[in-house]
């Protein structure tokens, strides 16, 4: 009978259990592992021979096969060492298993036997955890990372040795003093809203866009602050919830960038890759299908800077996942499907030279729509707020101006996200007024009488289509969230009419 | 109309030397019929001349032209057409055949609508508001095709249904400036685009100048938008003045660089434009006549009285009053109006939406919002 052990295999951000079944049968001393294991999986062999010669124990003279079941799902990483390491202990009788419970084993091995941290901890255990596995053994690098899942007992190790000798009951488990409950906390590098003179009535654009969970994108000429205000943004995003804070970190996992050794991730991701990155990095992809840009901006902010830089097509390939909230990545040896609902924040000059609407401007209207048509209909028409931002004149201020601070504008929009979770409470994938679609706009987004009379007055003048109207209608939400108004009053569709510049823009320019 | 063809192409006879020829020999195929004797006849025609006619006496060149203008949908005015207008002309240097694409109206002359390839947004507002009054008057505006005011003035005439001529200095399946491209075509749907070049000829800086020429001349009156001191739109102006055609010019403000060309036509005597009615094309008594007394009507005024209608009659309130009384003297922008009221920003753009919607302010591109006084 072969001997088992239970690990972890790893889809997209999915974890499945996986049986490590270890047979030696006489025969030439070799070692082949099945399954389906990628290059990462078959190099197992070399450290786990080394790793068990290092720990003073045998390597087996024996042909010993190594199964990963289910045989027909393809598996990668690293993470196997330590679950086969100890199957072939178990095999060849070196290990007297003491302990009746079902453990799961994951850890990679060092050729001096250390363990090693691994990637997709988080999902691996929450696996364990659904398949009734409730014990499991990780690296102690990855202990903090382990045990944010609750309902199983994790066990952290330096060492094989220290593994055997505990499954063996030869040593009992010393809990790890450090290994305190992590309190992530809001840190932010310094910078505050109120640093920013004089835009008080864009950045209350920018506290509405963020409250409801709306794509922005500033337009300006250079230097008149949009990557200042984009760099703020992060300290005003609402705190995401425990379930949030989870799918945050098992992306983060999977990819293998959890920082402080795997706390858990507290903070809305903010990422801003620059405008020649590839649309592999931007989407996902590589030869493992790994998360990018847009997954590990799930549940936070993708900031795109100099939007109009960034190719044609990497911008096109934004375009099914922010109408599907997820991303799937198919290549040659993986299909993996990532979450990827972010908020879009863009910043762009208004044309070519940068100064449209000053008279240093020389730019034809067909230059200028041109410029702006580097950006697809599809994407723009996903920016609900489109701003301008003009410069300020420094001699307009007095000196001692302060805008508001960071923190009293995140409380507002901590208190609108609030009734926007209440509202969306129990209806799967919506968590702000962003995602409404047309019933539930129909549904809550409710008009006081003189609101609908201004709107209809806007859509009259400026011949809205329906769609346009309804994104009115979301942002007025929001607005009239931001005061707690059940219905959407005049002064919310006031302001919501003016939270797309670009659209009246357009009306003005002579182009056929 | 190869014969035509031939006449026009003739190296070293330049327009006027044609022109004289035609009007001894009254058709093309007569001038290539005839000997080397009788053409030194003609005055201004010298022996050597007279020969290099006769030497190139091949239609050849002329039927290959034909064909390619066949295959490329082209159509030729020749100088005895009776569309090709009589006061075009009046420029001696009117070239006998032109080549076109679009239709040639009976009343094809117009107002011609030229200035900077790089305007100010003054300069836009000035061409766009003349090109749709005249398409409204169903005049033909007459332009260049090139970047700025001269495809502002096109454009806006043939978003307002109007007709519109466009003269190039290349051949008319060069496209030039580019971004042009697809305003040719609907040119070409609503008007004429029309050029002395051969099919495939590319812009040269020696072609502007008679391309300019046929802009003056087939203009009756030409408004110059907008010019800096060097501008090709000065040399438009300088040819219509030649012709006699009474040139339009805006005031522009003295410091700006862009507006100097135009101000130099005003200081020597170019008429100073202030309303597109100037434009109209009546005969110069009744115009005098008529001008005080019709000062209400016309299109302009007339979209600003439906302005006023839409505008909705309400007492303002205290802000909007407030904001109304600094918005009166001049433009200004959201943080000038936070300045001068001490209302908050947010405060101010949920009354300058309303204020806007029911016509009351009007934002300008550059971010100002403007008083509408009715
Ligand atoms: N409203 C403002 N308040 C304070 N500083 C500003 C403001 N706008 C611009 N600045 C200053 O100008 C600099 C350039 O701004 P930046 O955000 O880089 O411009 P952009 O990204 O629009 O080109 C900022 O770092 C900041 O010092
Ligand atoms: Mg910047």
């Amino acid at each position: 009978m072969a001997s088992i052990v239970n690990s972890f295999a790893i889809t997209g951000v999915e974890a499945y259990l996986v049986d490590v079944e270890v047979k030696a049968i006489p025969g030439q001393p070799m070692i082949s592992i099945v399954g389906l294991g990628d290059t990462a999986v078959k190099e197992a062999r070399e450290r786990v021979e080394a790793a068990i010669n290092d720990s003073r124990y045998t390597f087996p003279q024996k042909k010993v096969v190594i199964n990963l079941a289910p045989s027909d799902l393809k598996k990668s990483g690293s993470h196997f060492d330590l679950s086969i390491a100890i199957g072939i202990l178990i095999e060849t009788g070196q290990l007297a298993l003491k302990k009746e419970e079902k453990f799961g084993i994951i850890g990679e091995l060092s050729l001096n036997s250390r363990l090693r941290a691994c990637s997709g901890i988080l999902p691996m255990v929450i696996a364990a955890r659904n398949a009734g596995v409730k014990n499991i053994i990780v690296p102690r690098d990855n202990l903090r990372e382990a045990s944010l899942v609750a309902g199983l007992q994790v066990y952290g190790f330096e060492s094989l040795k220290d593994v055997a000798e505990f499954l063996e009951d030869k040593k009992p488990y010393q809990a790890d003093a450090k290994n305190a409950e992590f309190i992530g906390s809001v840190v932010m590098d310094g910078v505050d809203f109120c640093d920013v003179q004089g835009q008080d009535g864009l950045i209350e654009y920018i506290v509405v866009a963020a409250a409801g969970g709306h794509n922005l994108l500033m337009i300006g000429s250079p230097g008149c602050g949009k990557s200042m205000i984009a760099k703020r943004i992060p300290t005003i995003l609402p705190s995401m919830t425990e379930e949030e804070a989870l799918e945050v970190t098992k992306i983060y996992s999977v990819a293998g960038i959890l920082k402080e050794k795997g706390g858990l991730i507290r903070n809305r991701p903010f990422r801003s890759p620059h405008h020649n990155a590839s649309t592999n990095s931007l989407i996902g992809g590589g030869k493992d299908a790994t998360p990018g840009e847009i997954s590990l901006a799930h549940n936070g902010v993708l900031f795109l800077d100099e939007i109009a830089e960034f190719g044609k097509n990497t911008l096109e390939s934004l375009r099914q996942p922010m109408e599907d909230q997820r991303v799937t990545i198919s290549r040659v040896r993986y299909t993996n499907t990532y979450p990827a609902s972010f908020m879009l924040v863009a910043a762009m000059n208004p044309c070519t030279c940068g100064y449209f609407g000053t008279d240093r401007c020389k730019c034809t209207d067909y230059e200028v729509m041109k410029y702006r048509q580097k950006i697809s209909g599809p994407i723009m028409d996903r920016m609900d707020i489109q701003k301008y931002v003009r410069p300020v004149d420094f001699m307009d201020l007095s000196n001692d101006y302060k805008g508001a601070t960071s923190e009293s504008l995140r409380q507002r929009v901590e208190a609108a996200r609030k009734i926007q979770q209440k509202r969306f409470a129990g209806i799967q994938g919506i968590n702000c007024n962003s995602q409404m679609g047309n019933q539930l706009i129909k549904e809550h987004c409710i008009l006081e009488d003189d609101g609908k009379k201004l709107l209809m007055l806007a859509y009259e003048r400026y011949q809205y289509s329906a769609r346009a109207y309804h994104k009115y209608l979301k942002v007025a939400r929001t607005f009239a969230d931001m005061e707690a108004s059940a219905k959407i009053r005049k002064k919310d569709v006031a302001l919501a009419i003016m939270a797309r510049d670009l659209e009246k823009d357009r009306a003005g320019m002579t182009v056929l | 109309m190869e014969y035509w063809i031939w006449l026009s192409g003739l190296r070293g006879i330049g327009p006027i030397a044609q022109k004289k020829l035609l009007e001894y020999f009254k058709t093309p195929n007569r001038i290539y019929e005839s000997s080397e004797e009788e053409l030194v006849t003609v005055p201004g025609i010298g022996s050597s001349l007279a020969q290099s006619i006769c030497e190139a006496r091949s239609l050849d060149g002329a039927f290959s032209v034909l064909e390619e203008l066949n295959q490329k949908k082209m159509k030729v005015l020749a100088y005895d057409d009776p569309l090709y207008p009589d006061l075009a002309k009046e420029w001696p240097e009117a070239p006998v055949v032109l080549y076109y694409m679009g239709t040639i109206r009976k009343s094809c002359v117009g107002q011609g609508i030229v200035g900077s390839r790089r305007c100010s947004a003054y300069g836009k507002q000035v061409a766009v508001e003349a090109a749709g009054y005249l398409a409204q008057k169903d005049i033909p505006v007459i332009s260049g095709l090139a970047k700025g005011i001269d495809g502002y003035a096109h454009t806006a005439c043939l978003k307002a249904g109007g007709y519109t001529i466009a003269f190039l200095g290349n051949g008319l399946d060069v496209y030039y400036p580019r971004e042009h491209r697809e305003l040719q075509a609907s040119i070409i749907e609503n008007g004429a685009v029309v050029s002395m070049y051969l099919p495939g000829t590319k812009p040269r800086p020696e072609h502007f100048p008679k391309r300019n020429g046929l802009i003056s001349s087939w203009s009756r009156k030409l408004l110059v938008a907008e010019a800096a001191n060097k501008s090709g739109a000065l040399i438009t102006a300088q040819l219509a003045k030649t012709l006699g055609r009474e040139i339009f010019v805006p005031p522009h403000e003295i410091y700006r660089v862009s507006g100097q060309g135009t101000n130099q036509l005003l200081k020597n005597g170019a008429t100073l434009y202030l309303k597109p009615e100037q434009l109209d094309c009546r005969d110069f008594l009744k115009e005098q006549f008529l001008s005080e007394t019709n000062e209400t009507t016309g299109p302009v005024a007339n979209s600003r009285s439906k302005r006023k209608q839409n505008r909705t009659e309400r007492k303002l309130t205290a802000d909007e009053a407030k904001i109304q009384a600094v918005l009166i003297s001049s433009e200004k922008n959201i943080q000038q109006i936070e300045a001068l009221t001490g209302i908050s920003q947010v405060c101010l753009i949920e009354r300058l939406s309303i204020m806007e919607l029911e016509g009351v302010v009007a934002l300008s591109s550059c971010g100002c919002y403007k008083f509408l006084d009715c």
